[in-house]
């Protein structure tokens, strides 16, 4: 391995989606001498695992808000990163049950208000021009996002990898961060110590290392409450193609389907987090976590799949997922400063950062630089590491009952 | 002293040179002792002369035009009659489609054991056989602890030695009867595309080839080493060319002798697929791309500039070769 | 038509392999269907499509194994035998062989098809073995295979070559690659393989003798291959880069 810089201004640690689109933003902003680290490579965490869906629907007006203005990036990738990102604008439809009718309509309307290309759609055309296989029946409301769909993270995170290593970014990957090094009295951040035992003297450091943001930090003295969950996804053949279908986030049955236009395959994730397994941090190691779900929540997916689509009895199951990633305690990432100067989170996304990664990478610029967000009518204050003990959490303007722990 | 046989295989009317490297196995376990070959067939007897030249002292033949193809019955009767005849204490024969079919067969009838896919052995108080298991992911040391010891040879692994012995052919006589299987043709498969799993040389492509134009250029590499055309999900992914070709994760899993990565940048689910091949070579424009990580030589440059140069190197060498061995 | 398939599970292909005190460690290693034997479950759900009849799937190991013939009743078998192995009986592939001969000994069977090595132990002997002890023709490494009413006939692969193979009923096969395209399985076959008999016996329970299967082999250790070195970038004109890494390559495998 070539060695590293002896001294930088800016060292990021974890090279996934957030580590990379905030180097970009830094980059962008004239910070220099910005190195980028990450144990494995590229887009190795979280990142590789994520499902990839857009969506605009929130029940809380500031990640709907921080939702659009990213859409942006995704939406005109090439002009703005110089890649494409595989947005795929097949759309993004929201289901609830009867209960849920009236949350749904309030929400729409908040969603409208900032920005959401969204509307209610009546089961019938739902039938007709959405998803014709979907038993609506069992279902109260919908709304649908024309804009929405998904996104490639892993185009994503190497698009902005790119455009931050052409502003002059330095990315080293296979190169683990053991320490976060401070000064004497432990007030503030000194550099990084990598696991081959080099040493990055800076007086600032990003931590967007996921759950490993853990350790990190408890090395300091900083307890980041971060946890592994465990995510089971399964991927299916419909055994019929169905068209152009969005994906759908079906809060009647605590699924989401993500649609694939290259192969017309269909990606089903859980959504039903009432018996969570979480993964300690200490014992998380990637490299040994299970690849593949369990027999249990193959049968739970498939149970729910062909409940919701009774007519697609020829779908097949064409393999399982599982992964790791880091959440917190209300599910709402940390971007956050720390008591040690210096020092900064970016991590927590629990399973939803990635719609959010472009606004994610400007709001850490902007603590880091500024202190504050300096991004129109999104405020910084509900992603700080210090609301647990303040007592003071974001809340939806409207919650939906069947959330356990809100990822919406 | 040791007693060793051999199982000699004859394919288009030439002995084939996995049995000269079981010979000079065999030569390493009998360790001065007796030495035998055996060879089935119509006209048999010929092949004694250049058997002995790699260490036979004894060629046992059977000739009977129902060995002439070869049939588990008919080879298990032949075998076990050579074996009854001689009271070896070990049989050897290379781990070919004929010798991993007929040593299972003819173990079950004496009840004895059989090492499969030996690459080495050692020769001290045991026979110890080393073998690859998970696909040469591991190896294993094994070694027979009752009765008979049986073991097929993994072909072009141990360079044949010549020991020149007598050779002296002993013709049996036995009927072969009862064949429950028959051979009715044999096609022989003019050789095609290579298939992707089996080949021993991957020239494989991402999205740095930018087009099924550019896998053309993969593809008369593949063509010189004899080899297959792979692809990265990515390049899957933006159509350059079939799923068929996708190696990785949710791909084909992949261990040739020698992996040529053109313009693939190494995103982990690629590397599942690919990272035991026994020699990685990655191209690719970008000094910093993951694959490097990974390969035993890397070429920083252009594919399109590099791949048609490697192509022009590997014919010239593959010329030079064929002009010595003519 | 009565058809068996014997199966084997293996770890996942992308498993990355431990060895602690000489042994393979297993603990967390995922587990799969050997692919051979992928190809020979799906021959058999063929067969029974094309001749009707019933499909049987064994497997000799720990309650793990389990999972495999599930998934091969979601794909289209109708019974499950899981002979239990306790992890500690140390059986080589004549005991595998003669233990699954002692349970199919004791049903119908037209057609016996298995994968034509596992890629775990890479032996290829279980198949053959078990014919013998059966005392019934087999063909290995199949491609092909047609069955009209008592005759059957197969394509071989033999190192590339073709050959076709005439035979009868009841016989053994082994899958080669090139056979199938082994069909994933259904979301209504998942829900219904859970239904389906899946019955489990003891290797203790069956009639034979210890000695009848005590390995006459013995695994005196494991151990992985040398660690690559760390690899090197060449360096020079492009042209020469080329050159020189034919030359490396010469070196290291055979090439031309």
């Amino acid at each position: 391995m070539r060695n590293l810089p002896q001294t930088a201004d800016v060292v990021i640690i974890g090279a996934g989606l957030m580590g990379c689109s905030t180097a970009y933003e830094l980059a962008k902003r004239n910070v220099k001498n910005i190195v980028v680290l990450d144990k494995n490579a590229i887009g190795s965490g979280a990142t590789g695992q994520s499902s990839g869906v857009l969506r605009g629907h929130y029940s809380y007006p500031i990640l709907t808000r921080m939702a659009v203005q990213s859409l942006e990036t995704f939406k005109y990738a090439k002009e703005i990163l110089g890649n494409e990102v595989g947005y795929q604008p097949v759309g993004y439809m929201f289901g609830v049950d009867h209960e849920n009718i009236e949350t749904l309509k309030k929400n729409v309307e908040m969603q409208k208000r900032n920005g959401v290309n969204t509307r209610l759609v009546s089961k019938e055309e739902v039938r007709t021009e959405i998803w014709p296989q979907l038993d609506t029946d069992q279902f109260g409301a919908f709304a649908y996002e024309p804009e929405g769909g998904y996104g490639d993270p892993v185009l994503t995170n190497q698009a902005f990898a790119d455009a931050a290593r052409a502003l002059g970014v330095i990315i080293k990957q296979h190169c683990g961060v053991k320490n976060v090094l401070t000064s004497t009295d432990g007030s503030k951040v000194v550099g990084i110590e990598t696991t081959d035992h080099q040493t990055i003297f800076t007086p600032c450091v990003i931590v967007a290392a996921g759950v490993g943001a853990h350790h990190l930090m408890k090395n300091v003295g900083v307890e980041v409450p971060v946890k592994g969950q465990r995510a089971q996804l399964i991927y299916i053949s419909p055994g019929t193609p169905l068209g152009t279908v969005p994906s759908f986030g079906d809060f009647k049955h605590d699924q989401y389907i993500k649609p694939e236009v290259s192969s017309g395959h269909l990606l089903l994730g859980n959504a039903d987090h009432t018996d969570p397994q979480y993964i300690d941090p200490a014992d998380y190691d990637a490299d040994n976590y299970p690849r593949h779900a369990t027999e249990t929540a193959i049968e739970k997916a498939v149970m729910k799949f062909l409940n919701c689509f009774p007519s697609l009895d020829q779908a097949k199951l064409l393999t399982s997922y599982s992964a790791a990633y880091e959440i917190t305690p209300d599910g709402i990432p940390f971007i956050s400063a720390t008591p040690i100067n210096g020092a900064y989170l970016c991590t927590g996304f629990s399973g939803h950062g990635f719609k959010i990664t472009p606004i994610v990478g400007k709001l850490t610029a902007d603590l880091v630089l500024e202190g504050t967000s300096m991004q129109d009518g999104i405020d910084i204050k509900p992603f700080r590491l210090t609301r647990f003990e303040e007592n003071d959490l974001l809340k939806p303007d409207h919650p939906y009952s069947t959330t356990v722990n809100s990822h919406v | 002293m040791t007693k060793v046989l051999v199982l000699a295989e004859v394919k288009n009317g030439k002995l084939r040179n996995v049995s000269f490297e079981v010979l000079t196995v065999a030569a390493q376990i009998a360790n001065g002792g007796e030495i035998a070959a055996c060879v089935f067939g119509c006209d048999a007897e010929k092949y004694g002369p250049e058997l002995g030249k790699y260490g036979a002292q004894k060629v046992y033949v059977l000739e009977n035009e129902e060995l002439n193809h070869y049939t588990p019955d008919g080879y298990k009767q032949a075998l076990l009659t050579i074996i009854e005849e001689m009271q070896p204490d070990v049989v050897l024969t290379g781990h070919t489609s004929i010798g991993k079919d007929i040593f299972p067969l003819a173990a079950a009838r004496l009840n004895a054991a059989v090492i499969s896919d030996a690459i080495q052995v050692e020769v001290g108080g045991s026979i110890v056989f080393t073998r690859p298991i998970y696909s040469g992911k591991a190896y294993q040391k094994k070694e027979v602890t009752e009765g008979l010891v049986m073991a097929t040879i993994r072909p072009n692994n141990i360079d044949a030695v010549e020991n020149q012995a007598s050779g002296e052919t002993i013709k049996l006589l036995t009927e072969i009867k009862d064949l429950r299987t028959v051979v009715r043709e044999v096609v022989q498969k003019a050789s095609g595309k290579v298939d992707l799993s089996e080949a021993k040389v991957i020239i494989s492509g991402g999205r740095g080839v930018k087009g099924a134009e550019g896998f053309k250029t993969l593809q008369a590499l593949a063509d010189v080493l004899g080899g297959a055309v792979g692809a990265s999900r990515g390049a899957c992914d933006a159509e350059y060319c079939d799923y068929s070709l996708q190696i990785g994760q949710t791909g084909k899993v992949v261990t040739p002798d020698l992996y040529i990565a053109c313009g693939i940048s190494g995103a982990i689910q690629h590397l599942a697929g690919m990272s035991s091949s026994k020699v990685i070579v990655a191209i690719n424009k970008d000094p910093e791309a993951n694959i490097f990580h990974i390969a035993d030589y890397g070429i920083v440059g252009d594919l399109f500039e590099v791949v048609p140069l490697l192509t022009e190197e590997f014919k010239k060498l593959i010329a030079e070769n064929q002009a010595v061995t003519n | 038509m009565n058809i068996i398939v014997i199966l084997k599970q293996t770890f996942d292909t992308e498993e990355k392999i431990v060895i602690e005190n000489g042994e393979i460690v297993n603990d967390n290693a995922e587990l799969i269907i050997n692919p051979y034997d992928e190809f020979a479950v799906e021959e058999a759900v063929k067969l029974k499509e094309k001749h009707g009849g019933d499909i049987t799937v064994i497997t000799i190991g720990t309650s793990e194994a389990e999972s495999a013939l599930r998934t091969s009743l979601a794909i289209g078998a109708d019974n499950a035998v899981l002979i239990e192995k306790d992890e500690d009986l140390e059986l080589d592939e004549n005991g595998i062989a003669k233990v699954l001969a002692a349970v199919i000994k004791e049903r119908d069977f037209d057609i016996i098809l298995g994968g034509n090595m596992s890629i775990d132990n890479g032996a290829s002997q279980v198949g053959p073995r078990l014919a013998e002890e059966l005392q019934i023709p087999h063909a290995a490494t199949i491609t092909r295979l047609e069955i009209d009413g008592g005759s059957v006939r197969v394509e071989r692969d033999v190192e590339g070559d073709v050959e076709i193979i005439e035979s009868t009923l009841p016989i053994l096969v082994t899958a080669q690659q090139g056979l199938n395209e082994p069909r994933y399985p259904s979301l209504p076959g998942i829900m219904k393989a859970k239904k389906k008999p899946l019955q489990t016996l003891d290797i203790e329970e069956l009639e034979l003798r210890f000695e009848e299967l005590q390995s006459k082999s013995r695994i005196i250790n494991c151990y992985l291959p040398k660690k690559k070195e760390s690899g090197r970038i060449l360096s020079g004109e492009i042209q020469a880069q080329a050159a020189e890494l034919v030359q490396l390559l010469r070196a290291e495998i055979k090439v031309g």
